[in-house]
């Protein structure tokens, strides 16, 4: 196997995993929510997606019937006409796409809201138990429930198309050019999510997240409002869910199946986040970049074993990886980092508690350094 | 709706319940939210299926094939022990292994909900390991001994549900009423602080608790799968996780932590469960795993309205209540 192309393939599948982490790690990470519904959340992605391949663009774009996946002629008249006619332009299978991931974060956030509601004010476990339910509820609606993905076939969808961009920036279209175009952008958005975490992350709506998770009664007391700040929380997380969603099933898969978003799957998600680095952004990154390798790994080594629980081996990955990231590093491989404030770089300034390649430069013709450390 | 419907409704919330009061039991002293629980209920079942292959051990018992010696009769009855003990002596290994250093450390509900996650997914892991080289990965219900008692239609693994739910109910009031660990798992569930400071062994206390609960749901373990089979069509394995979901759901309704609510919330789920799925099937034509939306919607509206559950409600005053509202109505009307 070229080694090239199992990197650039390994380092989409992370992308995407890394774009889920990152959601997690706002309202797990930042506000101490258990949030056990992950996977409703990308489902809503998954949602939106079908519904603008099946229903949206054809009528909106393409002056065809919408299809109903849930009638029987549904895959005669949608995978025959709809999805050539779509695929055919490369700038309306964008236009899916960015449709989407629109709808999809429009969708999430909404879930997020009415599955959070009855429990949003009281402990954890309960929020954790109603999330769950939430997750499977949603699930097994979209197995029975038809008119939206067809049941348990899996649909195709039309994923957005590289060629051209392949072609502005290798001048070629083979199939691994076509692959690292599918890696750039994907690791472009980890980027962009990357940078509105970080920015969010350090605004006083950030701090407040932090403060409501370390003592919900210090915040309440100082007059803030527990319940609304975990909601929106959980709101701004659920919308980038519902956009990771919609980039899992279009880019990832290019199909759509209700299993793709099993409860479990919010686990997975979950202990990304926990090995990486529970608060830190870079860390959900690169616990991405390690489980999916893991995971790769186990399932390989595991089917290759030749019995028949092999294939089952990524649990035990999984368990594992939670229950000693647990036990030997509570906080995972990169620990949250202090907040970066104003007050913060004053106090740095004062204290000498700056990164060791900016004290050189602040320090510069103040003679003595103090370092911090309370000296006898 | 006939009798026999009702009978089997009641035992399938029988066997909930005894699933569900058994994390009850160990969340009232332990306060951890367990999502490892459905490993229990099917470790159960699998050590049910392990103690009748090894009873027939040189017979046709991979496969399929143990369908034909599991059927639930009196003289496959031993067969629980096993069921209990192993689901027990899990539960306790888990909360001796895990939780409580994990406790001990102190930390937080959060971590310790995440460990029980961790923890889920390994146990389901070394039970795939069981179930795939015994080949019973996907298998059927393999029924139970039917009896007719005065026109009824009832099964044993019915009468057995109800006969351990009262075994189980009548022993847990014996024990916290007349032993020395059952009132001291009292006193750590209401004050533990206090409880430890009068010298209670906090450890010893909790490890019964936890040893009973994985025992119990062990027990409705196999009960539930005698009555449904593998639920939505998933492997064994699956059992305890597919029904977390009730599990939690009677749990939450009895108030968290509450013995007695939950068995009775978990009767109510039962029949309102059963008599959704069948409505379900019948009249709007749809799938009965759509009938999990009852439970859902319950604990929503649970959790939205009573958070405390059944056994947080005041019902004397409730009562009381609704007594003065028709003194008034008949003082107004004079």
């Amino acid at each position: 196997m070229n080694i090239i192309s199992f990197l650039v393939t390994y380092l989409s599948v992370a992308a995407v995993y890394a774009l889920l982490a990152i959601s997690m790690n706002i309202d797990y990470g930042w506000a101490g929510i258990p949030d056990f519904g992950k996977a409703a959340f990308i489902a809503a992605g998954g949602i939106a997606a079908a519904i603008v391949a099946t229903r949206i663009v054809p009528p909106l774009m393409l002056h065809m019937h919408p299809a109903n996946p849930s009638k029987l002629s549904f895959f005669t008249y949608y995978n025959g006409k709809i999805l050539p006619a779509i695929t055919a332009h490369p700038i309306d299978t964008w236009i899916v796409f960015i449709i989407s991931i629109l709808l999809g974060g429009i969708i999430a956030a909404g879930f997020a809201v009415i599955f959070s509601y009855p429990a949003i004010r009281l402990k954890e476990d309960y929020l954790a138990i109603a999330l769950l339910m939430a997750a499977q509820i949603v699930w097994l609606f979209l197995r029975v429930y038809t008119p939206i993905m067809g049941g348990t076939m899996s649909m195709t969808l039309p994923s957005p198309s590289f060629k051209p961009i392949a072609r502005a920036l290798f001048h070629s279209t083979s199939p691994s050019a076509i692959d690292a175009a599918k890696a750039l952008f994907l690791w472009g958005l980890v980027g962009v999510f990357l940078y509105y975490a970080e920015k969010q992350m350090n605004s006083p709506f950030g701090r407040m997240l932090r403060m409501v998770r370390d003592d919900e009664y210090a915040a309440a007391a100082l007059g803030k409002n527990v319940a609304r700040a975990r909601l929106e929380s959980l709101i701004v997380a659920s919308f980038l869910a519902g956009v990771a969603g919609a980039v899992y099933v279009l880019i990832h898969f290019s199909s759509v199946n209700p299993d793709y978003f099993m409860p479990d799957l919010t686990f997975f998600v979950l202990t990304l986040v926990l090995v990486g680095g529970v608060g830190n952004n870079i860390g959900s990154i690169i616990g991405a970049l390690l489980i999916a390798l893991l995971y790769r790994a186990s399932y390989i080594f595991g089917t290759s074993l030749g019995f028949s629980w092999g294939s089952y081996l990524y649990y035990m990955i999984i368990g594992l990886a939670i229950l000693i990231t647990i036990f030997v590093r509570p906080n995972g491989i990169l620990p949250e980092k202090p907040v970066r404030t104003p007050a913060w770089d004053v106090y740095a300034l004062v204290r000498g508690k700056q990164p060791w390649f900016l004290r050189r430069i602040l320090m510069r013709g103040r003679g003595k350094v103090n370092t911090g450390e309370k000296s006898e | 709706m006939g009798v026999t419907f009702m009978v089997y409704s009641l035992a399938w919330g029988s066997a909930l319940a005894l699933m569900a009061s058994g994390l009850s039991l160990y969340y009232s002293v332990s306060k951890v939210a367990n999502f490892a629980h459905g490993s229990y209920v099917s470790m159960g079942l699998l050590a049910y299926l392990l103690a009748i292959a090894f009873a027939h051990w040189g017979s046709k018992i991979t496969g399929f094939g143990i369908d034909h010696y599991a059927i639930f009769n009196i003289s496959n009855l031993w067969a629980l022990i096993p069921a209990f003990l192993v689901a027990g002596l899990v539960s306790l290994a888990s909360f001796a292994g895990i939780f409580w250093p994990l406790m001990k450390r102190g930390a937080t509900p959060l971590q310790l909900l995440v460990a029980s996650i961790g923890l889920m997914f390994v146990l389901r892991f070394l039970m795939y390991i069981v179930a795939g080289s015994m080949n019973w990965i996907t298998l059927w219900t393999p029924g139970s001994t039917t009896y007719h008692i005065l026109g009824v239609r009832i099964t044993l693994a019915e009468i057995l549900s109800f006969v351990l739910l009262a075994l189980v109910a009548g022993l847990i009031a014996l024990l916290e009423t007349k032993t020395l660990i059952g009132v001291s798992l009292r006193a750590i569930a209401s004050n533990p602080s206090l409880a430890e400071a009068s010298g209670i062994d906090s450890f010893k206390v909790q490890a019964l608790a936890w040893f009973l609960g994985g025992g119990f749901a062990g027990l409705g373990g196999v009960l539930m799968f005698i009555f449904t089979g593998p639920p939505g069509g998933r492997p064994i394995v699956e059992l305890g996780w597919m029904n977390l979901l009730s599990i939690f759901a009677a749990a939450v309704l009895g108030g968290l932590g509450s013995f007695y609510g939950t068995i009775i919330a978990a009767l109510i789920l039962g029949i309102a469960f059963n008599q959704a799925a069948a409505w379900f099937t019948i009249y709007l034509n749809v799938s009965s795993s759509l009938a999990l939306l009852i439970p859902f919607g319950i604990t929503l509206l649970t959790l939205l309205f009573f958070p405390q559950g059944l056994a947080g409600i005041n019902w004397r005053k409730l009562v009381n209540k609704i007594r003065i509202t028709r003194v008034e109505e008949e003082v107004v009307r004079r």
